[in-house]
């Protein structure tokens, strides 16, 4: 065997040296195919995705070797078989011949360069021969052919240049981040992400911590040290994941951080972020209702839903008093959340502005406030809110403002009226997307309509003041039967299980004909439009018919 | 000793936070001391048969929220969670903050986070000093702190601590106008000490590491902008960076010689930035965004996010019949390799529907739709079929609910949920593997008593998961009670499922779920609750396996 090696180095070394007179060229080219590996060997001595072609364009027979390099061009990793190896097994090149080899057919001649045959720079030769992996960059790959014969020796080479990237990492779709998942019985939440790497090569892992139990200052600390998952699924190959009943239970209520990992378990694939998704959070909770939203740290705005229940908010509130909150602090106030808040003063008290969602109305009401105190809950514990109101005109603070009392007589009716009948002022035609609204508002049902003039939003029970104007169907002359109420507690769908009660506020005289009228009496239970919570439940008139005796 | 005490205390408080604030100008007005607050623990544990644990065995956690009101004018909050989350022993970690405020200014002490633009300092935790000034129209705020600390490489196995150099960071904001109309410019820099950890310079340890791209030190410089501009019913912002990164220092800080190491200097110049217009019509409101971050992208003041990115989002949202209904779309154009050098580019297409319709007080309905789909095509390289990424995900969700409301005090509610998700894998190699389809249907009822003080649920609930290479289906019933005591002190509630499960049509077993909790408020002040699950899963094809998860839990209302 040594005889043979020293044959070879006798023998191309003599040949290299007749290389100025006989030179024989050897064409190199070299390709390497995608996916690109991340493995040094598979571009030095094994595999299949660098190809090289030598093409003898000389006329007698030539001997060579082979040898392969690695470099980085925008990093400092060289790679590279020693001039010195030599093959077990020289190639052969006839006259004009062709050969297109693969590092593996290349291995049969070249064999198995071992540790002291390879020239390491910028990389560490045992991760050549472990498991490690290449960095990011652009490489070149070189074959160099040196040959012999009695044609002469020469050297010759071709590189092939590649871009060596990491895949995109996945990015979680389902759940979006921040949304809330409403919980379902038995439980069934469908989870997906965007594939990474190459189809058929990626796994995911899938992680979910729950941030209720094991409270973290920031969700991606979870993913970092210190917390073990809630939940682990490992090897999945699909980009989804359906978490049913077979699956530990989430736990109503609780807040959970969800990443997934992309990896190749053959390790051939590089990914960005090594895999991990950016990590999101979900809130597993069903739609909450009004006799939940006591919970003073709950800052959710009340949902949609039936108008029934309690107006009344009967949260735990304590008076340690906090100042100092900075502007766009959201604030709890009853049942309802001031948000987009703007303070003017903030020691002492606060006095500003801000918008609260009020869903009967259907859309976010622009509020101020003057002197209320908030304690250490963020919720106002003193004072009062009230809504923003346009066309002061036709209605003043004692209107807009105040719960008592009662509201005899509205200076400009048939002003307020027009100004509320427009469409920009229907509850019907807001949205509570839009930009915030101040009052008056008009609810507009089939047969009325009712004004909203003031709302006033307290710590334990918010208020309405209301008016319906309704013309009589066979009253002459512009003396519409107007009755209103201040302080009408309502909570954010409604007026809830005690409904409302519109009163005449005084007497008033309506004429049927030229010759009759009626005079209706302002006592309490004698006319007045009475409410339930989904609307006008029933009209009581009580009056005397006055008949001209002409 | 000093040192041993240090680390008792540290070792006792695994997870420790602390943060006051206080309010300057008004300590003149010296009244009074007060205070509130709140104290509670939590428990729970977990045990699986038949499988191996899915989930912690036993964790802890104790909670403790005191603020003490000094002067009528300082506020001292002072929280405390202190918990074990990991079975095997981990490094605590502490952190703590103060952040005084007079008038327009506040200043920040300890740890604290900031946010300067998404593409620059964006939320990241540090431990040093901060502050925040906005007398009048101007607006500046600056940081200076360690946003990494030193984490040794620690090759034990099992172990899952991430090491990381010491990285400090420093960066201001200055900008003029109001929260609504204002414009920014940002500064940004962060840079790791190659020498804060010793374990990873040693080949031994970056063999272990397996890359070494995972762990090198880094320098960041970032300059950016945001700028806001709304005039009445139009809206218009713009949030951008450039960066400087460098993601190896090795060369030039630390390693003389390169040779034996899986390190190469890697500088980068890159941008980001997302602008976005919107408008607000009286029923329709629509945005439209484009954002672009570049692949080598990074910022060292957030989390990860995702780069090499461009993606267009035109969003409408509004309402129908009278504002009864209301409609959410949104669909989004995504597509990477911007600098074209992958071998392939990936578009997405990504759009949704949410529409909700309360025609009366009684009947509601939600539908939604989600498609994600996704195709590669040519980037340097032609591409092969058999290894490109195809793919079309659909989710449908529809809701309709009723609900019965007899004189205020019996209400009966009835939902039904249909859900189907289709993952439609297109690729010719690896759709026989991944294409899978998802089928749930659900019929839920509840009836509450108001007087009586109690609630009634049932359901019936049928699910199907279709995959190349089974069929997996589910049907079954639930039944659910609740009932309050001692006007509401005392709750419970008990829940029990069980499905059928069968494998391509042939029965396999079954899954029984039950759940049961309760609570108690004494005083107003104590709180109990108690809360336990089980999983029961029998199957002839797959692992029967019992999993059965307890917590318990304290909160007394200090004040």
């Amino acid at each position: 065997m040594k005889k043979g090696l020293l044959f070879w180095v006798f023998l191309l070394t003599a040949l290299s040296f007749l290389q100025q007179a006989h030179a024989q060229t050897i064409a190199v080219s070299v390709n390497v195919k995608p996916p690109y590996s991340l493995r040094p060997a598979d571009y030095i001595q094994q595999g299949n995705n660098v190809t090289i072609t030598m093409v003898n364009l000389g006329s007698v027979p030539v001997i060579a070797q082979v040898f392969t390099s690695l470099d980085g061009i925008n990093n400092s990793v060289q790679i590279k078989i020693k001039p010195t190896y030599i093959a077990p097994v020289p190639l052969q090149f006839g006259p004009a011949e062709t050969k297109i080899m693969t590092l593996n057919q290349l291995r049969a001649y070249n064999g198995n360069p071992g540790f002291n045959d390879i020239i390491f720079q910028g990389y560490d030769s045992k991760l050549y021969f472990g498991n490690g992996s290449l960095p990011e960059g652009m490489y070149k790959v070189c074959a160099t052919v040196v040959t012999g014969g009695a044609a002469g020796g020469g050297t010759f080479s071709g590189c092939g240049i590649f871009m060596l990237h990491a895949y995109d990492a996945p990015i979680i779709l389902n759940p979006s981040r921040g949304s809330t998942i409403k919980p379902l019985q038995p439980q069934n939440v469908f989870f997906n992400w965007t594939p990474a790497g190459i189809a058929g090569k990626t796994n995911y892992s899938f992680k979910l911590v729950d941030l209720t139990e094991t409270p973290v200052n920031n969700p991606n600390d979870a993913f970092q040290n210190y917390v073990q998952p809630f939940f682990q699924q490992n090897g999945i190959i699909i980009n989804s994941l359906v978490y049913d009943n077979s699956k530990l239970r989430l736990k109503e209520g609780h807040k959970y951080a969800l990443q997934v990992i992309a990896y190749d378990p053959l390790k051939n694939l590089l990914y960005k972020n090594n895999g991990k998704s950016p990590v999101i959070t979900f809130l597993y909770k069903k739609e909450q209702s009004l006799t939940d939203n006591p919970a003073k740290q709950n800052m959710d705005d009340a949902p949609k839903g039936p108008c029934t229940g309690t107006t009344t908010w009967k949260g735990n509130l304590n008076r340690v008093n906090k100042d100092g909150l900075p502007d766009g602090t959201t604030l709890g106030i009853g049942h309802f959340i001031i948000r987009n808040t703007v303070f003017t003063k903030m020691n002492g008290g606060y006095d500003g502005s801000g918008d609260v969602l009020v869903n009967f109305l259907n859309t976010k009401l622009k509020v101020e406030f003057k002197n209320i105190k908030v304690n250490n809950d963020n919720r106002v514990y003193d004072g009062v809110v009230t809504a923003k109101v346009a066309g002061k005109t036709s209605i003043n603070d004692e209107m807009s403002k105040q719960r008592t009392g009662v509201i005899e007589m509205v200076a400009y009716i048939d002003s307020l009226m027009t100004y509320v009948d427009m469409d920009s002022r229907s509850v019907n035609k807001l949205h509570p997307n839009n930009a915030a609204t101040d009052l008056p508002l008009h609810i507009d049902k089939q047969n009325y309509k009712i004004a909203v003039v003031g709302f006033m939003f307290e710590p334990g029970e918010a208020y309405i003041n209301s008016i319906l104007n309704t013309p009589l169907p066979q009253g002459k002359g512009n003396n519409p039967l107007l009755l209103a109420a201040k302080g009408i507690p309502v909570h954010p769908n409604g007026y809830g299980d005690a409904g409302a009660k519109l009163l005449l506020a005084k007497d008033i005289s309506i004429m049927f004909t030229d010759k009759g009228a009626v005079d209706f009496t302002s006592d309490v239970n004698k006319t007045f439009a009475g409410f339930d919570c989904s609307g006008l439940k029933r009209l009581t008139l009580n009056g005397e018919v006055i008949i001209n005796k002409n | 000793m000093k040192k041993k005490l240090l680390v008792a205390a540290l070792l006792f408080a695994y997870n420790f936070t602390m943060a006051q604030s206080f309010d300057v100008e008004a300590l003149a007005k010296a009244k009074k001391v007060d205070w509130s607050g709140s104290v509670g623990a939590n428990a729970s544990v977990y045990n699986a048969r038949g499988i191996a644990n899915r989930s912690n065995p036993f964790t802890w956690s104790f909670n403790a929220n005191v603020n003490v009101r000094v002067l009528e004018v300082l506020d001292l909050p002072f929280s405390l969670t202190v918990g074990k989350y990991q079975t095997q022993f981990t490094k605590p970690y502490l952190q703590f903050g103060i952040s005084p405020r007079y008038k327009w200014a506040t200043l920040h002490m300890g740890h604290s986070n900031l946010n300067f633009n998404p593409y620059t300092l964006s939320g990241h935790s540090f431990l040093g000093v901060g502050a925040e000034l906005n007398p009048g129209r101007f607006r500046f705020a600056a940081m200076y702190g360690r946003l990494n600390k030193a984490v040794e490489v620690d090759t034990l196995e099992g172990n899952t601590q991430i090491p990381s150099f010491k990285r400090m960071g420093y960066g201001a904001k200055i900008g003029y106008g109001t929260s609504e109309n204002f414009i920014d410019l940002i500064y940004f820099h962060a840079k790791d000490n190659a020498n804060s950890i010793s374990t990873w310079k040693d080949p031994e340890i970056q063999q272990f590491l397996g890359d070494a791209s995972t762990l090198t030190p880094q320098e960041n410089n970032v300059v950016g902008t945001s700028a806001r501009l709304t005039i009445k019913q139009f809206s218009f912002n713009v949030d951008a960076a450039i960066s400087y990164y460098n993601k190896n220092m090795a060369d030039s800080q630390v390693m003389k010689d390169k040779k034996g190491l899986n390190i190469a200097p890697d500088k980068k110049v890159q941008y980001a930035g997302k602008a976005g217009i919107g408008y607000h019509f009286t029923r329709i409101s629509i945005k439209a965004d484009y954002e672009r971050v570049m692949p080598e992208f990074v910022t060292l003041g957030s989390y990860f996010f995702t780069t090499d990115i461009e993606n267009f989002t035109l969003s409408p949202s509004g309402t129908f019949d009278s504002s009864k209904g209301s409609y959410s779309l949104s669909v989004g154009l995504q597509k990477n390799n911007l600098d074209k050098t992958k071998t392939e580019t990936t578009k997405r297409f990504i759009g949704s529907a949410n529409i909700v319709y309360n025609p009366s007080a009684k009947w509601a309905f939600n539908l939604v739709y989600n498609n994600f789909s996704l195709r590669q095509v040519r980037g340097t390289e032609p591409i092969n079929d058999s290894s490109m990424l195809r793919q079309v995900n659909q989710t449908f969700t529809f809701t309709p609910g009723y609900s019965i409301i007899k004189d205020s005090v019996v209400t009966h509610n009835l939902s039904v949920t249909a859900n189907y998700n289709d993952v439609n894998d297109r690729n010719i190699i690896t759709r026989e593997f991944t294409n899978m389809k998802a089928t749930m249907f659900s019929f839920n009822h509840s009836s509450s008593f108001i007087k009586r003080s109690n609630i009634i649920s049932s359901g019936l609930n049928f699910n199907r998961i279709k995959t190349a290479t089974s069929t997996n289906t589910q049907y079954g019933a639930s039944v659910g009670y609740n009932q309050s005591f001692f006007k509401q002190a005392l709750s419970a509630a008990v829940g029990v499922n069980y499905n059928m499960s069968y494998v391509d049509a042939v029965q396999d077993g079954n899954i029984i779920t039950a759940n049961a909790t309760a609570g108690y408020q004494f005083k107003k002040r104590h709180t109990f609750s108690f809360n336990a699950s089980l999983v029961r899963s029998n199957s002839k094809q797959f692992e029967s396996y019992t999993e059965l998860t307890g917590s318990i839990s304290y909160l007394l209302l200090l004040k």
